[in-house]
C-alpha cells in the first residue's frame, strides 16, 4: 500500500494526480486510445445520424450536434498530444461543455420527433470520450464530470421524454441515456486510481540503477600518479633540493594545471554534445531527472535511422523571460523523416513533466527543443557585500 | 527516480486498472437494468421486476466472482462463465415473455446486459488470455439472447451496440498490447539515460573532487618546491610533502580532515567544537590571524563527509586570504539554522572579480566551491576590487 496515496480533504482521501502526471510515457500510450476513442464517437455520431434521420425535425440542428461533437473530440486529441502535456483539468472541462452542448443540440435536432432513446448518439459518445480519459486525470475529476454530464442528458431526456413510444416511466429513459457516461466515468476513475496507486508505489520506492561503470581516472589524476608523486617522493628522501628540482616542479605544476583546466571543462554536458556551449555552467542546475531526459533524447537521435545524418547542437541560456530560470536549447539539424514527431513524442511528454517548461518544435531540416528549468536555487546570487556584523539569514 | 515506469510493471498495472475500470462498467449497467426493471413494475403493477432482477443479480454474481482473487482459477473463471450464462437466458426468458412478440432482440436491455458481460470477460482476461475471455463473454452474452428470441419469435435484429462494445474491448486489448512493444524501446531508452547519467555525473565529481584534492596537495608541494632556494628541507617541509603523497596516493576520490584522519560518526561529534582550531592555528602560524566567532559546536551536527568537506574548503579560504587579500588578519563566523550551517570568511583586503579569475587558477572553484556542492551545500561570493572578500558556505546539517 502506498503511504501518502492522494491528499486528505475534509476527512476523505483525495487523489490530485493524474497517471499522466506520475508516468507522462504513459499517458503517449493512452493517447492512442484516445485517437480511437474520438474517431469511434465522430463515426458513431455520423452512422446513427443516418439511420435514425427519420426522427430528425432539424437538419441543421443535428448538424451542428455532430460538429459539437467533433470539435470536442478534436480538441481532446490536440490537448492530449504529448507535445502539450499534461492534460489539465481546463481541457477535461472544455471537453465536457462541447460534449453537453452536442448533447443539447441532438435533443434540440429531435425535439417532437424522437421515439427511441436507443438511437441517441450524443450519450454513447459522451460515454465514450469519459472512457478514455482514464489515463489523463485523477478520479474524483473524472467521476465529477461524468455525474455532471450524466445528470444533464437525464435532465435533458427528460424534458424530451414526451415523443417516445415506449410505454415507460420517462424517469427509465433518463436511467438508460445517462448511465452509459456514468459507468463509463466510473469504469475510467476506477482505472486512474488504481494505475495512481501503483504509480505512486513505484515513485516511493527505493530505485537503484545497475552498476556499468568502468574504471576512469582523471587525466590530470594520472598525471599526478605516474609524474608528480613519484618526484615528491624522491625529494622528500633527498637530501637537498636542486635547481633542476625547481625547474622539474614548475614543469610538472604547469602539465597538472594545464590538465586540471580540461578536466574542468571536459563536463557531462561537452561530453555528450562535442561544442556544446555552457559558459555559465548552468547545466549544473539540472536535476537527474532533467539531465537523464536530455540524454535519452540525443542517445534516441543518435542511434535512430531517421536522425541518420543529424547534426546536434546543445545551448544554454538564462532565460530571456523568466527570472531565476535557464534555457536548454538542443537543436537537432536533420532532414524531416515522416516519423520524427511520433518517435520524439514519448520524450516530448517527459520533457514536459520534467522541465519547468518544453517546447519542441519542427522545422523542414531541424527539430528545435527548448527546455526551460529553474537554476535560483543552485547558482549563487551576485548581491552587495554583508556587513561582518549582520546577521545571516539562511535563504 | 526511473524516468520511465517499467514496461512489464506497466502492462500488470494496466491489466489490473482495466479489470477495476471493466467491472465498475459492467457493474453500473446491471445495476441500472435492475433499477428500470423496478421503476417499470412500480408504474405498471406487474410483476415484472422481481424474478428478472433475480436472474441478473446472478450475471452480476459472476462479475464479482472473476474479480476476486480467486477469480484467477480457470475452474472458478468456467463455473461464473456457467453462472452468467443461466444469469443472461433467464433474464432474457423472462423479459422475451412480457414484450411485444414484435419487438426485436437488440432492445436497450437486452444490450445493456450484453455489455456487461462483455465487461466481465474483461474482468477475467487479466488471468487467462483477455481476447479468448472477451469472444467467450460475447458468446455467453449473445447466444442465449439470439437463440431465445428466435425461439419465442421475436424477429432478429443485429445489436449493433454489443457488437460495438465487442470490437471496442478486444481493440483496447490489442492496441493497449502494440503500445507497450513500441514502449519497451523508449523506456530502454529511458534507463540507458539514467545509468549513463549517473556514470557522467559520478565521473565530473570524481573529477572536481580530484581536482581539489590534487590542488591542495600536489601543486602546493610543487610550488614550494619551484620557489624556495636549492638546498636542505626543513623537516616541517619534507613532512608536509610526505603526508600530501600520502593523502594522494592512498585515496581515490574520498577526502579527509587535515590532520589526515578519517573522521567517524563518534569522533565527528567529539572533537566537533575544535574541528576548525587546527585550521586557525596553521594560518596563524603562517602569519594570519583569525578572529573566530559564533557556534563552533553547529559543525557536531554534520555528517563526518560534509564535515571534511567544510573544513578543507575554509582552509582553502584561509589560504587564499594569505596568499592574494594582502591582509594580515580576517574573520571566521559560524551561524547555524535547524536545517544548515554556515561559515562566514570575510576579509577587508584586495578583493577581486570572480569572472576574470584565471581557468588555472583552482582554489575557489574547486578547492571550495566544487567540494562544497558535492556534499549537497552551496558557496556564495560577495567581492570587487578593493572591497574586500566575504565567502559564505552553507552546508546541510546531517
Amino acid at each position: 500500500m502506498a503511504r501518502g496515496f492522494g491528499t486528505r480533504v475534509l476527512g476523505l482521501r483525495i487523489i490530485t494526480q493524474s497517471p499522466q502526471q506520475l508516468d507522462p510515457f504513459g499517458g503517449v500510450i493512452a493517447r492512442v486510445l484516445v485517437i480511437v476513442g474520438v474517431s469511434a464517437s465522430i463515426l458513431v455520431a455520423v452512422v446513427m445520424s443516418l439511420l435514425s434521420a427519420g426522427q430528425v425535425s432539424s437538419p441543421q440542428l443535428q448538424l451542428a450536434a455532430i460538429g459539437a461533437i467533433t470539435a470536442a473530440g478534436l480538441f481532446y486529441v490536440y490537448a492530449s498530444s504529448p507535445f502539450r502535456a499534461p492534460f489539465g483539468m481546463r481541457e477535461h472541462a472544455i471537453v465536457c461543455l462541447l460534449t453537453l452542448v452536442a448533447v443539447v443540440l441532438e435533443a434540440l435536432a429531435q425535439l417532437g420527433t424522437n421515439t427511441l432513446v436507443r438511437d441517441d448518439w450524443a450519450p454513447i459518445a459522451a460515454a465514450i470520450l469519459t472512457l478514455t480519459l482514464g489515463s489523463f486525470r485523477p478520479p474524483w475529476e473524472i467521476l465529477l464530470g461524468a455525474v455532471i454530464t450524466a445528470g444533464f442528458i437525464g435532465w435533458v431526456t427528460l424534458l424530451t421524454a414526451g415523443s417516445l413510444q415506449a410505454d415507460v416511466p420517462p424517469a427509465v429513459f433518463a436511467l438508460l441515456e445517462s448511465m452509459p457516461v456514468l459507468a463509463c466515468g466510473l469504469a475510467a476513475a476506477a482505472f486512474s486510481r488504481s494505475l495512481v496507486r501503483d504509480l505512486t508505489e513505484w515513485k516511493a520506492a527505493p530505485f537503484a540503477l545497475p552498476v556499468e561503470g568502468v574504471p576512469w581516472l582523471a587525466s590530470h589524476r594520472a598525471l599526478a600518479e605516474e609524474q608528480a608523486l613519484p618526484f615528491l617522493r624522491a625529494i622528500a628522501e633527498a637530501p637537498a633540493v636542486t635547481t633542476a628540482d625547481g625547474e622539474r616542479a614548475r614543469a610538472l605544476s604547469r602539465e597538472l594545471r594545464a590538465l586540471m583546466i580540461l578536466d574542468d571543462e571536459a563536463t557531462w554536458v561537452s561530453r555528450l554534445v562535442v561544442g556544446a556551449n555552457d559558459p555559465l555552467r548552468l547545466a549544473t542546475a539540472l536535476t537527474s531527472d532533467q539531465r537523464g531526459c536530455l540524454r535519452a533524447i540525443v542517445n534516441h537521435v543518435r542511434s535512430s535511422a531517421d536522425f541518420e545524418s543529424a547534426r546536434l547542437e546543445l545551448n544554454f541560456l538564462t532565460s530571456a523571460t523568466v527570472a531565476g530560470q535557464a534555457e536548454c536549447v538542443l537543436v537537432i539539424s536533420a532532414e524531416a523523416a515522416r516519423s520524427t514527431r511520433v518517435q520524439l513524442a514519448p520524450f516530448a511528454a517527459i520533457a514536459r513533466t520534467v522541465f519547468a517548461d518544453a517546447a519542441i518544435t519542427f522545422a523542414p531540416d531541424a527539430v528545435s527543443c527548448v527546455f526551460r528549468f529553474d537554476v535560483a536555487s543552485a547558482r549563487e546570487v551576485r548581491a552587495p557585500r554583508p556587513s561582518a556584523s549582520s546577521p545571516y539569514s539562511v535563504p | 527516480m526511473a524516468l520511465a515506469y517499467p514496461v512489464e510493471r506497466a502492462a500488470r498495472s494496466t491489466g489490473t486498472a482495466l479489470s477495476k475500470g471493466a467491472f465498475w462498467f459492467g457493474t453500473v449497467f446491471i445495476v441500472t437494468i435492475i433499477v428500470a426493471l423496478f421503476l417499470i413494475t412500480a408504474d405498471r403493477g406487474t410483476d415484472l421486476g422481481w424474478p428478472a432482477a433475480a436472474s441478473l443479480v446472478l450475471v452480476l454474481v459472476a462479475g464479482v466472482i472473476v474479480r476476486l482473487p480467486l477469480g484467477r482459477h480457470p475452474f472458478v473463471i468456467a463455473a461464473a462463465a456457467a453462472i452468467a450464462l443461466v444469469g443472461v437466458a433467464s433474464s432474457t426468458l423472462m423479459l422475451l415473455s412480457r414484450v411485444d412478440s414484435n419487438a426485436p432482440a437488440d432492445t436497450i436491455v437486452f444490450t445493456f446486459v450484453k455489455i456487461a458481460v462483455i465487461m466481465f470477460g474483461l474482468v477475467a482476461g487479466r488471468y487467462v488470455n483477455p481476447i479468448v475471455a472477451i469472444i467467450v463473454a460475447y458468446v455467453i452474452a449473445e447466444l442465449p439472447v439470439t437463440a431465445l428470441s428466435l425461439a419465442t419469435g421475436h424477429p432478429y435484429s443485429f445489436d449493433v451496440a454489443t457488437s460495438c462494445a465487442f470490437v471496442v474491448a478486444l481493440a483496447a486489448i490489442v492496441l493497449l498490447d502494440r503500445s507497450r512493444a513500441r514502449a519497451r524501446v523508449t523506456s530502454a531508452r529511458l534507463q540507458q539515460a539514467a545509468t549513463e547519467d549517473r556514470e557522467a555525473i559520478d565521473r565530473d565529481l570524481d573529477a572536481m573532487s580530484s581536482s581539489a584534492l590534487v590542488h591542495d596537495t600536489v601543486l602546493n608541494e610543487l610550488a614550494v618546491v619551484a620557489t624556495i632556494a636549492p638546498g636542505e628541507l626543513t623537516e616541517r617541509a619534507r613532512e608536509q610533502i610526505r603526508r600530501s603523497v600520502e593523502l594522494v596516493s592512498g585515496t581515490a576520490v574520498t577526502e579527509e580532515t587535515p590532520d589526515f584522519v578519517p573522521l567517524t560518526d563518534a569522533t565527528a561529534t567529539e572533537r566537533a567544537p575544535s574541528l576548525l582550531e587546527p585550521t586557525i592555528a596553521d594560518a596563524a602560524s603562517s602569519g594570519l590571524t583569525v578572529v573566530a566567532n559564533g557556534e563552533s559546536g553547529a559543525l557536531s551536527a554534520l555528517a563526518p563527509d560534509v564535515v571534511a568537506a567544510l573544513v578543507l574548503a575554509v582552509r582553502q579560504c584561509l589560504a587564499n586570504v594569505m596568499q592574494h587579500a594582502g591582509v594580515t588578519s580576517c574573520e571566521l563566523t559560524v551561524l547555524s539554522t535547524a536545517s544548515d550551517v554556515c561559515v562566514m570568511v570575510i576579509d577587508s583586503g584586495a578583493g577581486f572579480d570572480e569572472e576574470t579569475v584565471d581557468p588555472d587558477r583552482f582554489g575557489l572553484r574547486n578547492s571550495v566551491r566544487a567540494r562544497i556542492v558535492a556534499v549537497g551545500g552551496s558557496v556564495q561570493i560577495w567581492s570587487a576590487p578593493g572591497a574586500g572578500t566575504s565567502i559564505a558556505i552553507l552546508v546541510p546539517r546531517a
